[in-house]
């Protein structure tokens, strides 16, 4: 199955999803190249004024812009769901196909030490890490890494198995394919689809995760303007300027319902389409 | 329409189309006749409508999906026109189905006599040991082994024959007139093919149940149908008497099937007779 | 030398599967048990045997993707199960495999030129020279009858039938003398599997290749092999030419499949002479003492209980496993 060049062969939920991403990261990049302040600026104005002409977010407590704090903010946030999704697959592509096609003793090893890593609630491994390392932005970017590293390999593992008992395989196989070209000629392109699902996924939980670390203040330290962060700073004021904590919280939910929509767009292309030619197929 | 009472059911100028296909029809103004205690065999290859038909037949098709023209008399009553509540309660209990895969027919998380009780409570009203009672006879008349065992037992722990079996005997649940076969013994091996077809060879004449027996194998087909109808591209091309089908066709596909068919070589009566003896 | 006329020699194949030690069924399952044949080069040797028999796994044993536990397999005078691996590529170059599934065989991302010339290009022949490749490419696909504008194809834009064309076009293309060919026509349409037929049946008389054909179509047998091997449970019940074997059955089993199968002769198919097989085949992890088939057989006598009966050649050409048949009483 060919991945769709034309925009007209994506579903609708792709397209939208993809507006809004490529929207909100244009936005974002524009305002803080534009912006006359930096993010960690305070006393640019009086504290806790509501949006205007000079600042569309207003300030917050510091007198800090929050047009440039939550620009930079979605910025963060794309660049660490970004480094993890990334970091995640390009590890656990080879571990989850290396193991779901050697088997046997690799396979049960790898997947006993996955599983132990699993079983550790995610939040719980974060702030043990925080703990042993310190706070900060980066060990909030290590510790997702960690967490997710298992989670892609094992899903990986699971679809590469379904793939693995395939005759095109064995036929492979029997040609005398090295292992190398069998897991990435052949695994590889034929699970590729599901793969970007898993992508969007995790960048999308790793999004929240780090500006949950961030709200709990075992993440991101002031003044880095995670958006997690800002909410913290600003949770205090939200009767009373309520911008402060409703700006930050929708460019959050924003963005992750961009890449869920991305996702489940994704799954729909993938399935529907294949089943349908499938099906259809007649010998003549 | 004739008030024929042996007839049980009639199909007049049936068309059905896929809505979104364009023009093709799936099946073409077809006519057909099914007179009770009769078998009839519909073989074609994949895309003639066969199983488009059966679907039709068994009120199967989705109504949102396709544009039926056309009657379907069962009973000298249109299932076409009626509502399809009513449908329903037709196709529940006097038009029985069995799908191609007896496995996917069956629920893996059920055992086997939960299946087959929950139906005969739920539309018969039956109290559950009598229901219990209906399931074991049914068990018993598809000739499964152990009936008792199987009863408590999951569909993965019987085989594709015994399998088959249930999806047979929850068909003939409710003693339905016409039972509708589409590719019941294609996924299964030759020897359990025989058994199944040897089955439902006595179950029609125990019941006196008419049978459409669908499948692109013609030579299942007539092991088993009085009549054979031959479709292509949705049309029924030829109709007749089994023997006269595969001894005189008079069309030139379905001539062209036949010779198509492999034949079994150099095998005669007599071949296997030294230990299965003659059977008569 | 005198070369052999066999393509390939099978002794005493023997395949044991043990159950997973995670799983609930214990013991292991001995899927193919002590099957020899030979191929005669040019010829077809159809196996035939229903779910369980192990003619899959035969196959996959030869083709080098199951290992044999005991056995021999001779081809020419190299025996393939232990080889070095230098050699062994080379040799294993000359057995190749169409499989069942048209639609499973050929990977779904892969166009169809690709998909054809991949074996060339794992075995590294032809260098790099796109030219040749290209003159390759297009011969095998006129030798399958194929038009040239499939090639930038993939395998969801072809029929069935045109699928397993280019499977074979595959198989071909490092040019093998032996095609082994699991149920290469189950998926396919009654018209379809008659031009395959065909053309397989050509491409044998052209090139003179060997086939193993695996089927549970008797009737397809009957016509396409030479001859044949029927399998119960792993073992051997009888084998020979297709003419002896067919026209004169002589183990029960045997009878009771051709008795089986369908077929479109009315003077054969009164359902008078059909001989239905009592129950299911027994679990392979626990097959009956002695001869496996006595559980369905009728007319089963003291010794099948306790020993089981060795394959005897009973004509030429002709060998059957059965206490009755071969017994001395």
């Amino acid at each position: 199955m060919k991945l769709p060049t034309k925009w007209s062969g994506l579903n609708l939920r792709i397209r939208v999803s993809i507006v809004m991403l490529v929207l909100i990261l244009t936005l974002a990049v524009i305002a803080s190249i534009l912006s006359p302040y930096s993010s960690d600026q305070i006393g640019v104005g009086e504290t806790l004024l509501t949006p205007s002409f000079a600042h569309p977010f207003g300030l917050d407590s510091f007198g800090r812009d929050q047009l440039t704090r939550v620009t930079e903010g979605a910025l963060l946030s794309f660049f660490i769901g970004f480094t993890v999704m990334s970091i995640s697959l390009i590890v656990g592509i080879p571990i989850g196909i290396l193991s779901a096609f050697k088997g046997g003793l690799i396979d049960n090893g790898l997947s006993r030490f996955l599983d132990l890593l699993f079983a550790f609630p995610s939040l719980l491994l974060a702030l043990v890490l925080v703990a042993v390392i310190g706070s900060g932005f980066w060990t909030a970017l290590l510790a997702l890494t960690i967490i997710y590293i298992p989670i892609a390999s094992r899903f990986i593992r699971g679809a590469a198995i379904s793939e693995r008992d395939r005759d095109y395989v064995s036929a492979a196989k029997v040609n005398g394919a090295s292992t190398f070209r069998i897991c990435f000629k052949h695994i590889l392109p034929n699970i590729a689809f599901s793969l970007l699902v898993l992508g969007t996924n995790i960048f999308a939980f790793a999004i929240l995760a780090e500006a949950a670390l961030s709200y709990l203040g075992v993440g991101a330290k002031p003044p880095t303007p995670s958006l997690g962060k800002i909410l913290t700073e600003n949770q205090g004021f939200i009767t009373t300027s309520s911008h402060l904590v409703i700006i930050p919280a929708l460019t959050l939910s924003f963005l992750v319902l961009a890449l869920n929509l991305l996702g489940d767009g994704l799954r729909d292309h993938l399935d529907p389409r294949k089943t349908l030619k499938d099906s259809k197929m007649s010998d003549r | 329409m004739s008030k024929n009472t042996q007839q049980l059911l009639e199909i007049l100028d049936l068309s059905i189309r896929f809505t979104g296909t364009g023009k093709a029809l799936a099946v073409d103004h077809v006519n057909l006749k099914i007179l009770r205690g009769q078998a009839i065999g519909i073989v074609g290859e994949s895309g003639s409508g066969k199983s488009t038909l059966g679907f039709a037949i068994a009120g199967l098709l989705n109504r949102n999906e396709v544009e039926i023209e056309g009657s379907i008399f069962f009973e000298n009553e249109d299932l076409l026109q009626i509502e399809s509540e009513k449908f329903q309660r037709i196709r529940g209990s006097k038009i029985g189905y069995i799908f191609q895969d007896a496995a996917s027919s069956l629920n893996p998380l059920l055992t086997i006599g939960n299946q087959l009780i929950q139906p005969l409570m739920a539309n018969n009203g039956e109290k559950k040991d009598a229901a219990r009672k209906i399931a074991q006879e049914l068990l018993a008349m598809v000739e499964i082994p152990e009936p008792k065992k199987r009863f408590n037992q999951y569909p993965h722990e019987l085989s594709g024959g015994m399998k088959q079996r249930v999806v047979i005997a929850a068909a003939l649940a409710r003693s339905p007139m016409l039972l509708i076969a589409d590719e019941p013994t294609t996924a299964l091996d030759v020897t359990v093919q025989a058994q199944i077809i040897d089955l439902l060879l006595r179950l029609k004449q125990s019941l006196s149940m008419s049978l459409v027996f669908i499948s692109h194998d013609i030579g299942i087909v007539s092991r088993i149908a009085d009549c054979i109808a031959v479709m292509r591209n949705g049309k029924i091309l030829e109709y007749g008497p089994v023997r006269q089908v595969l001894q005189e066709p008079s069309e030139e596909y379905t001539k062209m099937l036949l010779a198509n068919i492999p034949k079994l070589k150099y095998t005669t009566k007599s071949t296997t007779h030294s230990f299965w003896g003659d059977h008569d | 030398m005198i070369e052999s006329s066999y393509a390939l020699e099978v002794k005493s194949l023997e395949v044991k599967f043990r159950a997973n030690f995670l799983s609930k069924t214990k013991g292991s399952v001995l899927a193919v048990d002590k099957v020899s044949f030979n191929l005669v080069k040019g010829t077809t040797t159809a196996i035939v045997g229903e779910t369980g028999s192990g003619k899959s796994t035969i196959l996959k044993s030869i083709i080098g993707l199951v290992k044999p536990n005991h056995g021999s397999l001779l081809l020419g005078d190299s025996e393939l199960l232990n080889l070095k691996s230098k050699n062994s590529k080379r040799l294993r170059r000359t057995i190749q495999m169409v499989f069942q599934d048209p639609s499973g065989s050929l990977n779904p991302r892969m166009r169809v030129a690709e998909i054809i010339l991949e074996p060339l290009v794992i075995a590294k022949l032809q260098g790099k020279d796109k030219v040749a490749r290209k003159e390759i490419l297009n011969s095998m696909l006129s030798k399958v009858d194929l038009s040239i504008d499939l090639a930038s194809r993939y395998p969801h834009q072809l029929s069935g039938g045109q699928k397993q064309r280019v499977a074979i076009a595959r198989a071909l293309i490092v040019q093998p003398e032996i095609l082994l060919l699991d149920e290469p026509l189950s998926a396919l349409d009654v018209l379809v599997q008659a031009q395959i037929v065909k053309l397989l049946s050509q491409l044998q008389k052209d090139s003179g290749l060997s086939y193993i054909f695996v089927t549970h179509d008797l009737a397809l047998a009957s016509e396409i092999a030479n001859n044949v091997i029927v399998l119960y449970l792993g073992r051997v019940v009888e084998q020979g030419s297709v003419e002896k074997v067919f026209a004169n059955a002589r183990h029960p089993y045997t009878q009771a499949l051709l008795s089986a199968v369908p077929t479109t002769n009315i003077a054969l198919d009164s359902s008078n002479s059909r001989v239905i097989l009592k129950g299911d085949p027994p679990s392979p992890f626990n097959p009956p003492s002695g001869c496996s088939f006595r559980t369905r057989c009728p007319a089963a006598i003291d010794i099948c209980s306790k020993e089981r009966p060795k394959l005897v050649d009973i004509s030429v050409n002709q060998k059957v496993a059965c206490h009755l048949v071969v017994g001395d009483r």
